[in-house]
């Protein structure tokens, strides 16, 4: 996993090859203290969390925790009351379109494809804002769509859409990835085969951030965890940290109830 | 038979004909309706106010001072009201909606809107009838195949079909297209795909205010004088085709538009010309009660799930 202190790479200058990393680290998403909603609502309160390149980084928490706030939030579709957000140290304006043109992109969880256009057309949107990745890229990383790119992709099925939507995320070339329970409705084998595709993705530099609703997929695959309730940090910590939290089964049948 | 005896198949072709332009001189202005409704949200009831403004502007620039040639006064026209449905939509509509996306609010902006304009246009204009400059030749009939048309009419089709294929291109081809199509389709996932919403939504009120443009000069010249009054009662008309095809759908605009340009011809061999708006809508009705989402369904998803 790539440091966040970037300034000690700098100094280091490390002979080993890592001195592309040497300038400024791409893709470092930095929350800090975040209280948001909706309207005058507040939903999270003070709500930290670091994501870093290279690395997949997964909230998990049970039902209205505000797990999808805190992902709305920082794209500016939740209301932000305080707190800010920051991009490699840079702070950022929360609206869609410049974090899109920095680098950002986000998956909703819900209707996140343009269901009346074609596949073809869905990935196109994807690079209209930025975007070097091409076509072939990808298709590459998804086979299934390059089958089905004159369908509208309101045709697809489930696991077709999501990879129809992380493709058009991809397509803007992201340095972060937000992706709001990408694996939702997917049967086990779709799931785990679409986390294979963020390990990889994540593999060759990306930052990720995941919201997922399994436990055990999130803490298998993840580099770091953070567990909310209620709409505030819990507890966080690298999969292995977490799952030997006592309190961790706890938490989630407390809430439940 | 449906048809009282005493008409004949000469009758039948005329009015078929007819229809048949009227759909055209209709299919534009729903186009731009229905895409001002699919992109912006808005169901414009000042859109007829667009097509008076247009063509009292081709009278001005035809007629009254310029004279211009007609294919110029009728493009000078629909560029003039294209500025100024861009800047209605740009300084009024735009903010509004950003304040207040409801439907409800939205309508009634409109209705003021249309207000306000109509009755700017008494003031400036008048009440009485304008009559607009018409290409020589004009009125000079041919027979094409069975029906009976005019050379107007044949330039009415021409236009029709022109703006189309234009408008086809744009929506299929272009990059504006696309995103605008993707605004109609999901505009809450268009925002956060960091498309320039406010841009697309701006060329949409200039693009579609040139829609009504062309439309409005197209009307005045097929109604051989006109009044501030010509678009109150179209829009209604453009209304019932949008609602026909299917709202938000672009085809289905077209499709409406020639549904009621046929039924508001034809039906007066049935229930005699003072009852043809009444026939329209009762198809209206009729379609809504058995295909209440419109014939080619509609997509408008994102403000009517709202309402």
């Amino acid at each position: 996993m790539a440091s966040s202190d970037a300034g000690k790479l700098q100094d280091g200058s490390s002979p080993d090859g890592s001195a592309k990393m040497a300038g400024k680290e791409r893709g470092l998403l930095v929350v800090d203290k975040i209280t948001a909603g909706y309207r005058s609502q507040p939903i999270i309160f003070d709500i930290s969390a670091t994501f870093k390149p290279g690395s997949i980084t997964t909230v998990i928490g049970p039902n209205g925790a505000g797990k999808s706030t805190l992902f709305k939030a920082v794209f500016g579709v939740a209301r932000t009351f305080s707190g800010t957000v920051t991009l490699d140290g840079e702070p950022m304006s929360l609206k869609p379109r410049d974090l899109v043109r920095k680098g950002v992109a986000y998956v909703p969880q819900l209707r996140n494809i343009f269901s009346t256009m074609t596949v073809r057309e869905n990935l196109e949107i994807g690079h209209f804002v930025r975007g070097k990745s091409s076509f072939d890229h990808v298709i590459k990383l998804f086979p299934d769509l390059g089958l089905v790119l004159g369908k509208h992709a309101g045709k697809l099925s489930g696991g077709q859409r999501n990879m129809l939507a992380i493709g058009r995320a991809l397509m803007s070339d992201p340095v972060v990835l937000l992706l709001d329970e990408s694996t939702g409705g997917l049967s086990p084998l779709l799931a785990a085969n679409l986390w294979g595709h963020l390990v990889a993705l994540a593999r060759s530099g990306v930052c990720i951030g995941v919201i997922e609703q399994n436990v055990q997929l999130a803490l298998k695959n993840s580099d770091y965890v953070y567990l909310l309730t209620g709409g505030r940090n819990t507890t966080e910590g690298t999969p292995t940290e977490l799952a030997e939290h006592q309190d961790l089964a706890q938490v989630f049948l407390e809430t439940r109830t | 038979m449906l048809f009282t005896g005493h008409v004949t198949w000469d009758q039948f072709f005329l009015l078929l004909g007819t229809g048949i332009v009227d759909g055209a001189i209709l299919a534009p202005a729903c186009l731009g309706f229905s895409l001002q409704f699919g992109i912006t949200n808005y169901v414009n009831f000042a859109y007829g106010e667009a097509m008076t403004f247009s063509a009292f502007m081709a009278w001005v620039f035809g007629v009254e001072k310029f004279h211009l040639g007609f294919v110029q006064y009728v493009l000078v026209a629909g560029l003039i009201t294209a500025l100024g449905s861009l800047l209605i939509g740009a300084l009024i509509y735009t903010p509004f909606y950003n304040r207040r996306p409801q439907l409800l609010y939205l309508l009634v902006l409109t209705f003021a809107t249309a207000l306000i304009l109509a009755a700017l246009y008494v003031i400036i204009w008048g009440e009485a009838p304008h009559v607009l400059a018409y290409p020589d030749g004009a009125s000079n009939t041919h027979y094409i195949g069975p029906f009976l048309v005019t050379n107007i009419e044949l330039i009415f089709i021409a236009i029709s079909v022109l703006i189309l294929a234009g408008i086809y291109a744009l929506l299929k081809y272009t990059t504006l297209g696309k995103i605008m199509r993707a605004m109609s389709d999901d505009r809450s996932l268009a925002t956060v795909c960091g498309l320039p919403i406010n841009l697309v939504s701006n060329a949409t009120w200039f693009i579609t205010g040139f829609l009504g443009g062309i439309a409005g000069v197209v009307l005045g010249l097929h109604s051989y004088g006109f009044d501030t009054t010509l678009g109150d009662g179209f829009v209604y008309l453009v209304f019932a085709a949008v609602i026909i095809g299917g709202i938000g759908r672009s085809l289905g605009a077209v499709v409406g538009a020639l549904i009621i340009g046929l039924v508001f011809e034809l039906s007066s061999l049935i229930v005699g010309s003072a009852l043809t708006p009444v026939a329209v809508f009762a198809v209206l009705v009729l379609i809504m009660l058995f295909r209440p989402e419109g014939l080619l369904g509609s997509t408008g998803r994102s403000a009517f799930s709202r309402a």
